[in-house]
């Protein structure tokens, strides 16, 4: 059963609206930021993740060329630069 | 038993398994809220000597025992991860610290909000919003000390340390905040557990939005986990192929 | 020094002889507690008020967090001297168990920064107007709970015994553990003042000294070799 004959009743709660709706409202804003923080981070992450990605794809294809086995490490760290740059 | 032990212990398996069921949770979960929430706002009656801020009581009590279990989840995770080294047991010993200390602060704060009309005050020094005040610092305490310890190994074993004994020394807590309460409270004439017993009416809206706020629990928890499981593996081959699609 | 054949009492015995006379050659570490406690003890008449009567009421709350105060200050000499000079790293190493060295450091620890806070308490109390019949409560709950103090703190101490910014956190850790102590100890002083036996209070102080003694220097032990690696 409805416990209240129309909206404004409905709204003021009683006497009560600035409680429960105080109440209400924190745990709808507990609900939001802690469901979409986390899928905000996530996204943060993937870029973070895709971008580290293309960096050492670059590094790599510049690499080929010059020195294909020996020494891996030191193109890597030039190229990471203008990559850093464009992003 | 033991092959299930070390699946649960790999990220990846977790990750995989979690989002398969991450879908099916959050629509439970989006269920239970709205039914709750409607059900509680809406039809439940009014308590006789409350009022209509009984309706606080459907947000504050499934958030505050939530809160509570928080410890205990903490260090039985961190006695996992310090015995067995479960890289999983850790995450969620560090995510669930800031979780924690969420839900405390919603359970504080629903808490005090309905003493406004039931003590006339928002803060009495009552013997539950205390010793949650309490374990609300120690969260805190325990997030400060995980951001600290820059060393993730390092920081694993000490928070891990840590939940147990935080956990050991909360049920202490509780026991004498209790017993303290017990001792200086003059006896009042407001009873919160009255003689007559809740009908069906009043309890089946709470149990919905208990089921709706444990589901909200552990999907938040799993979001965080899965978060951090991808900030620890962003060098593995299976996070890169992830990343890439 | 320590060949094989030491037993474990000689090394926990050398272990607390090694840190009071420490204490006792830097006396700053001894004295600066016992001065603060004296001060914020102080400060509570001229923030609160100077008369006795509302003196009395809070005399024995004012001791008990001037006490627990005082002991977390001092928390920190517990192992960052040792840890800095690298004489913890040793201790670890030694082949009797950390839980008997860690105990005797924490035992000289009390002894160095609780037990002068607890001696002079009668005078403080005095000063504060506690009630007549209150003294020898406050003084034995004292001597029962600020070991707690130093145990539990010592925990905290050896988690964050590393890290460069650590007063805070070891405030946040060490200060809601310590609560159930002062708890207890401040409503012995009120509730024997109501005419509550003596008794039950210590019994319950006893138990928390006891579990204290037998489970924090685990745990200190544990998070020692966890922050010195």
């Amino acid at each position: 059963m409805i416990q209240f004959e129309n909206f404004q009743d409905f709204i003021a709660m009683g006497g009560y609206a600035a409680n429960v709706w105080s109440v209400y409202a924190m745990f709808a804003v507990f609900l939001a930021f802690n469901l979409l923080w986390p899928l905000r981070k996530k996204k943060q992450l993937m870029r973070e993740i895709k971008r580290r990605q293309i960096v050492n794809e670059q590094a790599h294809k510049q690499a080929e060329p010059e020195t294909p086995v020996m020494q891996p490490l030191e193109p890597l760290a030039d190229a990471a630069s203008p990559a850093g740059d464009k992003s | 038993m033991w092959t299930w032990f070390h699946k649960l212990g790999s990220p990846k398996w977790f990750y995989d398994i979690s989002g398969r069921w991450l879908p099916w949770l959050v629509a439970c979960m989006a269920v239970c809220l709205v039914v709750g929430v409607i059900w509680s706002l809406l039809f439940v009656p009014q308590d006789y000597q409350q009022g209509l801020t009984n309706r606080i009581f459907y947000v504050h009590v499934p958030v505050a025992s939530i809160s509570l279990a928080f410890f205990p989840l903490m260090a039985i995770a961190g006695t996992v991860s310090l015995v067995w080294k479960m890289k999983l047991a850790d995450v969620v010993v560090k995510v669930a610290a800031p979780l924690g200390a969420w839900f405390t602060a919603l359970a504080l704060a629903s808490g005090s909000i309905w003493g406004i009309d039931t003590w006339g005050t928002f803060w009495v020094w009552d013997a539950r919003l205390t010793s949650l005040l309490l374990q609300f610092f120690l969260l805190i305490g325990m997030i400060s000390l995980r951001s600290a310890l820059e060393d993730t190994d390092a920081a694993a074993k000490a928070c891990a340390l840590l939940s147990i004994v935080g956990t050991i020394n909360m049920v202490v807590i509780k026991y004498s905040v209790l017993w303290w309460d017990v001792l200086h409270q003059p006896p009042t004439n407001f009873t919160v557990d009255n003689s007559q017993p809740n009908g069906p009416e009043i309890w089946i809206p709470l149990v919905i939005m208990f089921l709706g706020v444990y589901l909200f629990f552990v999907i938040s928890l799993i979001l965080s986990v899965r978060n951090e499981i991808l900030r620890r593996e962003r060098r593995a081959q299976w996070v890169s192929e992830l990343a890439a699609q | 020094m320590a060949n094989a054949h030491t037993s474990t009492f000689s090394a926990f015995k050398a272990t607390l002889k090694r840190d009071l006379l420490i204490a006792y050659k830097r006396k700053n570490d001894v004295v600066n507690p016992f001065m603060f406690f004296l001060i914020v003890a102080s400060l509570f008449p001229i923030g609160v008020s100077p008369e006795p009567e509302r003196l009395s009421l809070i005399a024995a709350g004012v001791l008990w967090i001037s006490a627990l105060l005082a002991a977390l200050l001092a928390m920190d000499n517990l192992y960052r001297a040792d840890y800095e000079d690298g004489s913890l790293e040793q201790l670890l190493l030694s082949p009797h168990p950390l839980f008997f060295m860690v105990l005797a450091k924490n035992i000289a620890h009390w002894l160095v920064s609780g037990l002068p806070v607890v001696l002079v308490s009668p005078l403080i109390a005095y000063m504060l107007s506690l009630p007549d019949g209150s003294y020898h409560v406050l003084f034995l709950s004292l001597l029962l709970g600020t070991p707690v103090f130093s145990l539990l703190g010592s925990i905290g101490v050896a988690l964050t015994v590393g890290l460069g910014s650590r007063g805070l956190i070891l405030a946040m850790i060490t200060l809601p553990m310590s609560v159930p102590v002062l708890i207890a100890g401040t409503l012995a002083v009120q509730q024997t003042q109501n005419g509550a036996s003596l008794l039950g209070f210590l019994a319950i102080m006893g138990a928390m000294l006891l579990f204290a003694l037998t489970l924090a220097p685990l745990a200190s032990a544990a998070a020692l070799r966890i922050s010195v690696n």
